[in-house]
């Protein structure tokens, strides 16, 4: 009864809007989905009026080709309103569907035959690696069945495909397959498959739920597996374990938990074993992705972080190399009946399409990533009281670039432009994708170096064998360049404890001014790099333009090695798997004074 | 006897049957079998489809395109370039709103959207507005929806009332004024775009992955027709081919190629023949902001707007390329569509008629000249009939698929031949029940060498009269290309069999061959069939023949051909 009325709300509401659309002029309230400037006419060379912040309320009072005619008024009065044009995909209007898209139309069938355009993506890499996980039919009698997990496949797929797994290397387990034993065998043959230096992506979809930790002095967050109950429950801290030789030996290992482990709906109907409602900001009926203890066990966990988990149930700290993405805040988590846990859908539309260049690195890093998919939720759950905020928290290396594409990502807006940074930040960034399990020692000859007059020398020393690459930020605060290897000298191979005194003899870089401070990022890459692509020439040495589109080429160019596609790597065996075949790198990061 | 041998004494026994009955027996299986390969297995398409693709591709002319029509193409290079402020494809629709507009404010002919709109953009819900805001403006745009397979359609609730501008409207060619039947197709998620001009934009490519053929409409069960995207556009440019074209589908019946499987595409000389103009070129110019070459003019121009970027898998094999961009085969039937351009062909039973016509001929030519007379033109007729087929390709309106008759022709002229081996292996042979005494030899000299159709005679005289006799002869047959050798010992024959049938046939044997065939003639009796005993028969025979011949007409004995 419920369910039918709500359809037909919805329906009016539909109609209203259509009948909004049909009219000569336009008057609808809307806001900003994110940051964008108001200019003076429909292009994007008029001036700009304004520059309006994210969720600012405007008023459309009319739509030409893809641009909006709004009205933005900072307070009561009429004199503060201005009126100008942003770009109609910055706002967040309604639209109804037609009546055909709205009824059964046969697209659910099989059998589909049709001329249809695709999506676009990178090349897959034979080193990235997934393990998807999703439990939507546990066990336990008072779990309600989650009807999202089984979209969260295709998302997390989608997310895994845009990290570059090979479809090949995706492994999905699925409601029964994913019994606790399951999960344990799947995680535990992941590690085997897994090589030196390689990236991994382990993603959960399913309820969380506290359960009584193995010293049985508190609870402990879980995950709820198929077959439910006590023995179908994976603690954070057992997770932790069984990740550890993953983590220990692999490049980066990004997490994802799409599991409530604290009860975010205030209302029954939205409660773990409800049936779900429908808010105004989307049609999915939403439910918590948590799901009650047992009795004893209902206080709250003291350890929340995986992290913190390990070092205190692991034996051992993780490294940054562990990235996790899980509810934090609150703790609760949903699920939408129609598109699959918030979390996930969010992450993966940010991921291939919505996320910005926040901190300059030319890519979208995790963090960016987290924030985005925050606004997201925050946009679903908007205006309703009968659900706690889900939060996506983000621990480890939260500058982790997952996807390099090699070229600037969407920018829509000028408030949401990456920002200037200068060279110094973007070698720090490129030092943040560093493997920091791999150590890098630079001992300087001297860290002040006359203008015009000394000449930088340093010596190089890795715990690995690999191959140094010396990228520099001048003292100018513009240009960025590729010391080492260069047209003079080539041979980057580094033996493991053996140091490398550079320049080598055949070369010379000498300080050349402005007084200040040089920047050195010093890298010992597992597998060599193809930098031809970087292009431009400074004397004997490549330069790369420090604006977002360069900086993204020297990123993308960096996190790949040039013989991970080769024929021996993609055989996709992690013994004895040769080190080129490797991504990761370790770096040292260290500053040069040029004095007069 | 080996297993081997057994089956070459089986093979060689089916030499026995007459000429006759076998020929026509032969013509007619051979018609049965094209009946039902165009009725039921169609495995002549293996031959037929790659046949038609090559003499698609090798066609002496082919029209030129509609200069009217104009693709704004999704390539690669636009994507780079849009990719920088609107990420990867597909960008949010308020971009495709400013080029609607732009194009639509000078006015074009048409505008076809080679892009289907299904599925709302969540995440950027006013770009969704803008688009639909722009297509309830645009007067010139038709767009696309996908059909899915018939089967869904009683599932489905998407009827005429849903989609009104999708069905060809009642006024034309007799459709019914209501309709009641559902249909399976992938809609349009915005209202401004569902209540626009529509068509349905599928392939239907034939067994072997290629697409040939397009279905302008859809009959659908209560008589009604839903119409495809450039029907669409034609509806509004050319009322006349419009009309024609939903007539055709109307009153098509089942075994009509230009029904349910659509009429074949006249292509154009390649692959891509239409002008093109990047997109982000046209977003470039409609933004006031950067091109890197000229956009043309779009007044009075028939836009198709689709991608050919590899990454977008619009690619379909066609008979001119293995990897024909979609957006380029909807130009080209559009392009026929609009200016009649049609390739007709005949209806499917008509291919097996004109294959049975040809067996039956064939039939005739061995009844009157025998088989040995086809082995110079065994090649040369089912080329012929190819040809003519490739000829009317290149120089009509209708397409004579004549492969079934060559294919089927072929294989009818090879098995004749086989069954013309054997036959002369089974009469120039020993029977293995050759008595063995009380034998006779009836020696021969013609007036000329033997032709193959007197010895097709002396065969057919041995099988109705003396079937338990044998020939010993030479084959003129066998020495093509080069001619007979020894042509004088080429007159000599001689029919070797049990005296009392061959005395009681002679008559016959007589009879059949003629005095204008024998010169000599002389009956010797012989003992037994032991090798040198007939061997010494048969020379003797000759060799009496020839000495009472003397200096008579004809070559001197031995001489060199």
């Amino acid at each position: 009864m419920n369910d039918s009325i709500a359809r037909g709300l919805r329906r009016f509401a539909g109609l209203l809007t259509l009948a909004c659309f049909c009219g000569a002029a336009w008057s609808q309230s809307a806001s900003l989905q994110r940051a964008t400037d108001l200019r003076a006419d429909k292009l994007p060379s008029a001036a700009v009026i304004a520059s309006l912040p994210a969720s600012t309320a405007v008023q459309v009072v009319g739509i030409e080709g893809g641009w909006a005619q709004v009205e933005v008024s900072d307070d009561k009065s009429a004199a503060a309103r201005k009126s100008g044009w942003v770009r109609a995909g910055s706002l967040d209007l309604a639209v109804a569907s037609s009546g055909a898209a709205s009824v059964a139309n046969g697209r659910t069938g099989g059998n589909i035959v049709a001329l249809s355009l695709g999506v676009r993506g990178l090349g897959a890499r034979s080193n990235r690696h997934a393990l998807l996980i999703g439990v939507g039919h546990p066990a336990d009698a008072g779990a309600a069945p989650l009807p999202g997990v089984r979209f969260d496949r295709d998302s997390a797929t989608q997310v895994a495909l845009a990290m570059q797994v090979p479809r090949a290397n995706i492994r999905t387990l699925d409601d029964e397959q994913a019994s606790a034993d399951g999960i344990r065998q799947a995680i535990a043959a992941l590690g085997q498959r897994v090589g030196e230096g390689d990236r991994v992506f382990v993603y959960f979809s399913g309820y969380g739920t506290r359960t009584a930790a193995s010293d049985a002095v508190a609870c402990s967050d879980a995950l709820v597996a198929a077959d439910g109950g006590a023995r179908g429950a994976i603690t954070l801290p057992e997770l932790a374990t069984l990740l550890k030789p993953i983590s220990d030996k692999t490049d980066k290992l990004l997490l994802m938990v799409d599991a409530g482990f604290a009860e975010g709906a205030v209302d029954a109907a939205s409660a773990a074993g409800g049936e779900g409602f429908v808010n105004a900001n989307d049609e999915g009926a939403l439910r918590s992705r948590f799901l009650h203890g047992g009795a004893g066990c209902t206080g709250t966990p003291a350890k929340r972080n995986l992290q913190v988990v390990a070092a205190a149930d692991a034996g051992s700290a993780f490294p940054p190399e562990l990235i996790v993405l899980g509810a934090g805040g609150g703790r609760a988590a949903y699920d939408d009946a129609l598109e699959g846990g918030l979390a996930t859908q969010f992450l993966r539309d940010c991921l291939l399409r919505d996320a910005h260049d926040l901190d300059g690195s030319g890519a979208v890093s995790v963090d960016a990533l987290r924030q985005c998919t925050q606004a997201k939720l925050d946009r679903r759950l908007r205006g309703d009281a009968r659900l706690q905020r889900e939060v996506l928290a983000a621990s480890g290396n939260t500058a982790f670039v997952p996807v390099w594409s090699g070229a600037a990502p969407a920018r829509t807006d000028t408030a949401a432009a990456a920002p200037s940074i200068s060279g110094a930040q973007a070698l720090a960034q490129l030092f943040d994708q560093r493997d920091t399990k791999r150590s890098v020692q630079v001992r300087l000859g001297s860290d002040k170096l006359r203008v015009q007059q000394d000449a930088l020398d340093f010596t190089v020393s890795s715990d690995r064998p690999g191959y140094v690459y010396v990228a520099m930020a001048g003292s100018d605060n513009q240009s960025l360049q590729l010391l080492f290897p260069n047209d003079l000298d080539r041979d980057n191979r580094i033996a493991a404890g053996q140091p490398m005194a550079l320049p080598h003899p055949s070369w010379r870089a000498k300080a050349g001014g402005p007084e200040g401070t040089d920047t050195l990022l010093v890298i010992v890459a597992d597998g060599p790099r193809d930098l031809a692509g970087l292009g431009a020439k400074a004397g004997p040495f490549i330069s790369s333009l420090n604006d977002s589109s360069g900086r993204a080429q020297l990123g993308a160019l960096m996190s790949r090695s040039r013989g991970a596609d080769a024929q021996g790597c993609t055989a996709n065996a992690a013994a004895g798997r040769d080190p080129a075949c490797s991504d990761a790198y370790g770096a040292a990061l260290l500053s040069v004074q040029e004095i007069r | 006897m080996t297993a081997l041998e057994r089956w070459q004494h089986r093979l060689k026994s089916l030499g026995r049957f007459p000429a006759r009955p076998v020929t026509w027996l032969g013509a007619a299986l051979f018609c049965i079998w094209a009946l039902i390969d165009v009725m039921v297995l169609h495995l002549s398409h293996g031959l037929a489809q790659p046949t038609y693709d090559g003499m698609v591709r090798m066609r002496l002319h082919a029209r030129p395109p509609d200069p009217r029509i104009v693709i704004v193409d999704i390539d690669e290079a636009s994507l780079a370039r849009m990719g920088r402020e609107f990420g990867q494809w597909p960008w949010p629709r308020d971009t495709l709103a400013t080029v609607l507009d732009y194009i639509e404010g000078q006015r074009p002919a048409a505008i076809a959207w080679d892009v289907i709109f299904s599925d709302a953009d969540r995440a950027s819900p006013g770009g969704d507005a803008a688009f639909d805001a722009a297509a309830r403006r645009s007067a010139h745009s038709h767009f696309s929806v996908v059909r899915l397979p018939p089967a869904g359609d009683e599932a489905s609730q998407v009827r005429r009332e849903l989609l009104p501008r999708l069905w060809v409207p009642p006024s034309v060619a007799g459709t019914p004024s209501a309709s009641t039947s559902t249909v399976a197709l992938i809609p349009p998620r915005l209202p401004g775009v569902a209540a626009a001009q529509l068509g349905f934009n599928n392939g239907y490519a034939d067994g072997d992955g290629t697409l040939r053929r397009y279905r302008y409409a859809e009959r659908l069960p209560d008589g009604s027709v839903i119409q495809s995207l450039p029907l669409s556009v034609v509806s509004t440019l050319n009322p006349a081919a419009y009309t024609g074209l939903v007539g055709d589908v109307l009153h098509a019946d089942a075994s009509d190629p230009a029904g349910p499987q659509g009429e074949l595409i006249d292509w154009r000389a390649s692959a891509d023949v239409y002008p093109r103009v990047p997109f982000a070129d046209v977003f470039g110019a409609a933004e006031q902001g950067e091109t890197l070459g000229p956009v043309p003019s779009f007044g009075g121009k028939i836009v198709v707007i689709g991608a050919t970027a590899p990454a977008l898998h619009d690619l379909h094999p066609t008979p001119l390329s293995p990897n024909q961009q979609g957006v380029e085969t909807l130009a080209t039937v559009l392009d026929d569509a609009l200016n009649d351009h049609h390739l007709l062909e005949l209806p499917r039973w008509s291919e097996a008629a004109l294959a049975c016509a040809f067996f039956l001929g064939i039939a005739l030519w061995v009844d009157a000249r025998g088989v040995t007379s086809l082995s110079h033109v065994t090649l040369v007729l089912p080329a012929l009939l190819l040809g003519l087929s490739y000829a009317s390709l290149n120089f009509g309106r209708m397409y004579l698929d004549l492969h079934l008759a060559a294919g089927l022709g072929l294989l009818f002229l090879a098995a004749l031949r086989i069954w013309n081996a054997l036959r002369r292996d089974y009469w120039y042979s020993m029977p293995d029940a050759m008595p063995a005494s009380g034998l006779a030899a009836w020696a021969i000299l013609g007036r000329e060498v033997w032709t193959n159709l007197q010895l097709d005679s002396l065969l057919n005289a041995l099988q109705r009269h003396a079937p338990d006799c044998r020939v010993v002869a030479n084959d003129p047959s066998a020495s093509w290309p080069t001619g007979v050798r020894w042509p004088d010992l080429a007159r000599a024959a001689t029919v070797v069999g049990p005296a009392a049938s061959l005395e009681a046939a002679l008559p016959q044997l007589r009879k059949a061959l003629g005095r204008r065939v024998v010169l000599e003639q002389e009956l010797l009796h012989m003992g037994g069939a032991a090798p040198g005993e007939l061997f010494s028969t048969v020379f003797q025979g000759w060799s009496d023949l020839f000495r009472r011949l003397g200096a008579k007409p004809g070559a001197p004995v031995g001489a060199m051909p």
